[in-house]
C-alpha cells in the first residue's frame, strides 16, 4: 500500500515538475481584457499546454503556454514569461493569433522601483501585429527612465516569438 | 483498493498525453483564477552607482589647479517582504568625507494604481533629482539648474501616494513632506545659492509646517516623456521651537524667519533614431521675502528660475557590431537666482548665469560610461566667461 502511494506520489511529481510561471488574479484580469479586445465578442477559455514531458530540456524555467479556445475552435495562444529589469524580474504575457501574429501584450506584474512605464498600454502596442525580430532603439522605441526594462521587454518579446514558432513547428501546437 | 490502480492509470495516461502534446489539463477560467502567484521576484537586491571626476577651471591669464574627486558612491539596497511590501534605501558617500542617507522608505502596494509610501523620499522635481545615476545623463556633472535652482539630491521625510495608470500611460506622485529650512540661528536662503543651504539632510529634521510635493509623468507618445512637478509650502524655522504660543511678538518674529515657497517645473525627454533631446524649466516664487530679509539680513529673491535644453546623438547607432553608445552632446543652461527681488533691493547680474556644455559620453556598457566635456560659464555681468574642463567615469549596477 505505502509503496504504491509512493509510486503515485513520484508520478505526480514527474507530471508537475515543470516550474511554470503562475499567473495571479490581477494578471488574469489583464489577460482577459486584452483577449476581449483581441477577439471581440468571443467568450474565450484558456487551456494550459503541458510541455514538461515532451522535451524538458527545451523548457525555459518560467514560461507557460495556453491555447486560447472558443468552443471547439482554437483562436490563438497565450504565452507568459518573465524578464529581468535592473534589480528584479517582471512578468508579461503575449496573445498570439493562430498564425503567430502578436495580438496584444500585457505586463502582468512589475516589481522594482523604476521602469514600470513599460506597462503602458500604448508603449506595448508597438509590438502588436508584428512578428519581425524586435530591435531596441530601431523598431522598438525606448522610454526615458525605463531603458533597462524596455530593453529587457524587447528581448523577452523576441524570445516569446521564437519559442512559439518552435512549439508550433515541432509539436503542431 | 480498486481506486489506486485507477489513479495510476489516470496519471500514466496523463504523462503519455503530455508527451504527445495533447491538451491534458482542461481548465476553465474560474479554476485558473484560483491559482496563487508563486513567482515573487527577488527578495533582496543590492546596487551601486557612482562617479569619479576630474575638474579643471580654465581662466584666462591665470593658473588654476585641477581637482580629482570621488564625487559620490551610492549603495542602494531593497528588500521585498512580500509581493505588496518593500523597503528601499540609498546610502551615499560624497567626496569621501560626507555620508548621507538619500532614500529610505517603506512602500505598500495596494494595487498598481495606488502605492502607499512613507519615509525619506526624493522630492519629485525635474529630471535629475529622481534619475541621478551618472549613466542616465550627459555630461560629467549634473546640470547646474538641478543644483542651484533644484537643490539636488533633494530629499525629505514624508508620506503619500504614487502609482501607475497603464491604460493612460501616466505615473503620479503625491506626498506630504517636511520642508526646506530657512532659518537656523541665521538665514539659510540667499540670492546666490537659493535654497541649497536649506536642505535638511534627513537627520533630526526641523518641522514647523508641512509641505506638499506632486508630480505627473506622461509617456503615452512613443519616444516622448513629459513631466510636470509642483512643490509648495512654508519653510521650516528653528525660531518656532519653545516659543510661548500666546506671545505675539515671538510668534511674529518666528513668522518673519519663514518663506512661503512655490516651485513649478516642466520637463521633457524625447528619443528617436539615436537622437536624444531633453529640456527642463523650473520657476520658484517666494513670498514673505521682505519680512524674511529684514529679519534675517539675507538677500533672498522673490523669484528664481532656470532652464536647460540638451541634444545628443548616438553615433554608433548604425554600427551593428557593437551595443556601445558614443553620444556627443551640447547643453545650454540659463538660470537666475535673483530673477525678481523685493522693492529697494538691486538685482545682481552676476547671479544670472548661463552655461554651454559641449562633450561626449562613451557608454562601454549600459551601466558604465566614460565622459568628457568642456563648459563655458558666463553670467549677465561684465565679467569674462570662464571655462571648465571635466572628465570622469560613471557606473551604475
Amino acid at each position: 500500500m505505502s509503496i504504491k502511494l509512493i509510486i503515485v506520489f513520484l508520478l505526480m511529481l514527474m507530471v508537475r515538475s515543470d516550474s511554470d510561471l503562475q499567473i495571479d488574479k490581477t494578471g488574469w484580469r489583464k489577460i482577459n481584457s486584452a483577449a476581449a479586445e483581441s477577439w471581440p465578442g468571443k467568450n474565450v477559455v484558456f487551456v494550459k499546454v503541458i510541455l514538461a514531458a515532451a522535451n524538458p530540456k527545451s523548457i525555459t524555467p518560467n514560461h507557460c503556454v495556453y491555447k486560447v479556445t472558443s468552443g471547439a475552435a482554437v483562436m490563438g495562444y497565450l504565452y507568459a514569461d518573465n524578464a529581468m529589469g535592473k534589480f528584479d524580474t517582471f512578468d508579461f504575457a503575449v496573445l498570439f493569433s493562430t498564425d503567430l501574429r502578436i495580438m496584444s501584450t500585457v505586463v502582468l506584474t512589475y516589481r522594482e522601483e523604476y521602469g514600470g512605464e513599460i506597462a503602458s498600454a500604448r508603449w506595448l502596442r508597438q509590438f502588436t501585429g508584428s512578428t519581425t525580430p524586435f530591435e531596441f532603439g530601431h523598431n522598438v522605441q525606448g522610454i526615458s527612465g525605463a531603458t533597462i526594462s524596455a530593453r529587457a521587454m524587447t528581448a523577452g518579446m523576441n524570445n516569446a516569438v521564437a519559442r512559439m514558432r518552435e512549439l508550433k513547428s515541432k509539436y503542431q501546437l | 483498493m480498486i481506486r489506486l490502480p485507477l489513479i495510476l492509470l489516470f496519471i500514466i495516461s496523463w504523462q503519455i498525453a503530455a508527451a504527445q502534446q495533447v491538451d491534458s489539463l482542461k481548465l476553465t477560467e474560474s479554476t485558473i483564477n484560483n491559482f496563487v502567484a508563486t513567482n515573487e521576484g527577488n527578495k533582496l537586491t543590492i546596487g551601486l552607482y557612482g562617479q569619479v571626476d576630474f575638474n579643471k577651471p580654465i581662466v584666462e591669464n591665470r593658473r588654476t589647479n585641477g581637482k580629482f574627486d570621488v564625487h559620490r558612491i551610492v549603495m542602494s539596497m531593497a528588500y521585498r517582504f512580500n509581493s505588496k511590501v518593500h523597503f528601499a534605501t540609498e546610502i551615499e558617500f560624497e567626496h569621501m568625507d560626507e555620508v548621507y542617507v538619500e532614500q529610505a522608505f517603506l512602500n505598500y502596494k495596494l494595487q498598481e494604481k495606488v502605492h502607499l509610501r512613507a519615509g525619506l523620499l526624493l522630492v519629485p522635481m525635474g529630471i535629475i533629482n529622481e534619475y541621478h545615476e551618472p549613466t542616465t545623463f550627459n555630461g560629467v556633472e549634473r546640470p547646474n539648474v538641478d543644483k542651484v535652482i533644484v537643490p539636488s539630491t533633494w530629499r525629505q521625510v514624508g508620506a503619500g501616494f504614487t502609482g501607475r495608470l497603464d491604460n493612460a500611460s501616466l505615473k503620479y506622485q503625491l506626498y506630504a513632506m517636511s520642508g526646506l529650512k530657512s532659518y537656523d540661528s541665521g538665514a539659510l536662503f540667499n540670492a546666490k545659492n537659493g535654497y541649497r543651504s536649506g536642505r535638511q539632510n534627513a537627520g533630526e529634521i526641523t518641522v514647523s509646517s508641512i509641505n506638499v510635493a506632486a508630480r505627473v509623468d506622461y509617456y503615452g507618445i512613443r519616444g516622448l516623456r513629459v513631466g510636470a512637478s509642483f512643490y509648495g509650502g512654508d519653510s521650516q524655522s528653528s525660531r518656532y521651537n519653545g516659543i510661548d504660543s500666546d506671545n505675539n511678538y515671538e510668534l511674529q518674529s518666528a513668522d518673519s524667519s519663514v518663506v512661503s515657497i512655490s516651485i513649478g517645473g516642466f520637463d521633457a525627454r524625447y528619443q528617436i533614431n539615436g537622437l536624444v533631446l531633453r529640456g527642463q524649466f523650473i520657476y520658484a516664487a517666494n513670498s514673505n521675502v521682505l519680512q524674511y530679509n529684514t529679519a534675517t539680513g539675507s538677500d533672498l529673491a522673490t523669484a528664481l528660475s532656470g532652464y536647460y535644453v540638451e541634444a545628443g546623438y548616438n553615433v554608433l547607432r548604425h554600427c551593428k557590431t557593437t551595443t556601445n553608445k558614443l553620444v556627443p552632446f551640447v547643453r545650454y543652461e540659463d538660470y537666475d537666482t535673483n530673477l525678481k527681488v523685493i522693492n529697494g533691493q538691486s538685482r545682481l547680474r552676476g547671479y544670472h548665469r548661463n552655461e554651454i556644455t559641449v562633450g561626449a559620453g562613451f557608454w562601454v556598457d549600459e551601466g558604465a560610461v566614460l565622459k568628457a566635456d568642456y563648459q563655458i560659464l558666463n553670467d549677465e555681468s561684465d565679467a569674462k566667461a570662464t571655462g571648465m574642463f571635466n572628465i570622469g567615469i560613471g557606473i551604475a549596477f
